[in-house]
């Protein structure tokens, strides 16, 4: 009886969360814009990638205290390759990008890539008569808020947006 | 047993020697030589800027040190954190052989494994250079157009007006 007690014990201790799964429940119930769905408009502005197999994505704003993100951004990305791809954003600012089996760009903010993309990435985003480059590189995160929180602080360079607040 | 114990906490007692090394003290003074490369090759908030990493380095672009405004140059605080951060990797070891020199390295030519893959091919490697040549203090300050010719392809670009 108690080898098995002992087992039981030791199987317990072993399922503790994974930093992912801290995360995620980190999260929470906070997909209020879109009432929790799953679809590509679902958690604007949260690390899709925590959920996502994605390669890339995010939410691009107009401006940072905005609170619905901006449709039909494009977001110009340049892998180490020199192979440069453009995502275009959806009615709720977010873009993805894919593997696939082709090149396609879909109105869902979708962007499937036939290859995987070679970091360091070099990011641009466009919207009507503005563009504005991503400073630094992209070394290794795929979640754009992974860095780009919800709020600037030390920690987070804020939400990407297109124009800085008047 | 408690002979087993006394071995024990007599082995214990006989770690590396710290603080002996010319190195064990970072040089504060010529941290701006290699700060450019340091933020746009390694600081990033994604990377080393990440405060859960090993080796938190602080840049204007990347992670701020409490306090500081995002959009503000690198502060006091910042330069010296990351003086001490860079050393403190191998406390003690020589340039040639400090981790901070090695993990970045190809393991082909002697480095370490990398998380964050493989930075310098080489030796040759201008960030190499420069990041051996602060390490060493180096009195010949060659070292600091290594610095250079290595920031000229990493460094962040300024803010567009």
């Amino acid at each position: 009886m108690r080898p098995a007690l002992l087992l039981v014990l030791l199987a317990a201790l072993a399922c503790g969360n994974t930093p992912e799964d801290d995360a995620r429940d980190a999260l929470g119930d906070t997909d209020h814009r879109y009432g929790g769905g799953t679809g590509p408009l679902h958690r604007p502005g949260q690390p899709c990638l925590l959920c996502h197999g994605f390669q890339l994505a995010g939410t691009v704003y107009r401006f940072e205290d905005d609170r619905a993100g901006v449709e039909g951004a494009i977001v110009h990305v340049t892998d180490d390759m020199g192979r440069s791809s453009t995502a275009t954003t959806n009615s709720s600012g977010n873009f993805f990008v894919t593997r696939g089996g082709e090149l396609e760009a879909d109105d869902d903010g979708e962007l499937e890539l036939p290859y995987e993309l070679e970091y360091p990435l070099t990011v641009e985003i466009e919207h009507e008569a503005i563009t504005r480059p991503m400073r630094s590189l992209i070394w290794r995160e795929g979640s754009c808020a992974h860095c780009h929180g919800p709020e600037t602080s030390e920690t987070s360079a804020g939400r990407i947006v297109l124009e800085d607040t008047p | 047993m408690r002979v087993a114990l006394a071995l024990l906490v007599l082995l214990a007692g006989c770690g590396p020697e710290v603080g002996t090394d010319p190195i064990a003290t970072p040089d504060l003074a010529a941290y701006d030589s290699v700060h450019p490369y340091l933020e746009g090759r390694c600081a990033t908030l994604d990377c080393h800027g990440d405060p859960g990493r090993p080796l938190r380095l602080f840049s204007e672009t990347g992670l701020r040190a409490p306090g500081v405004d995002r959009d503000a140059e690198l502060q006091p605080q910042e330069r010296m954190a990351n003086g001490w951060a860079l050393v403190s990797v191998d406390p003690g070891a020589d340039p040639e052989t400090h981790l901070l020199m090695l993990k970045p390295l190809a393991e082909n030519e002697g480095g370490m494994h990398h998380v964050g893959d493989t930075v310098w091919a080489t030796r040759d490697d201008p960030g190499y250079r420069c990041l051996l040549g602060w390490l060493r203090a180096d009195a010949d300050v060659t070292w600091e157009s290594a610095c250079t010719a290595a920031a000229d392809e990493w460094s962040v670009p300024p803010l567009a007006p």
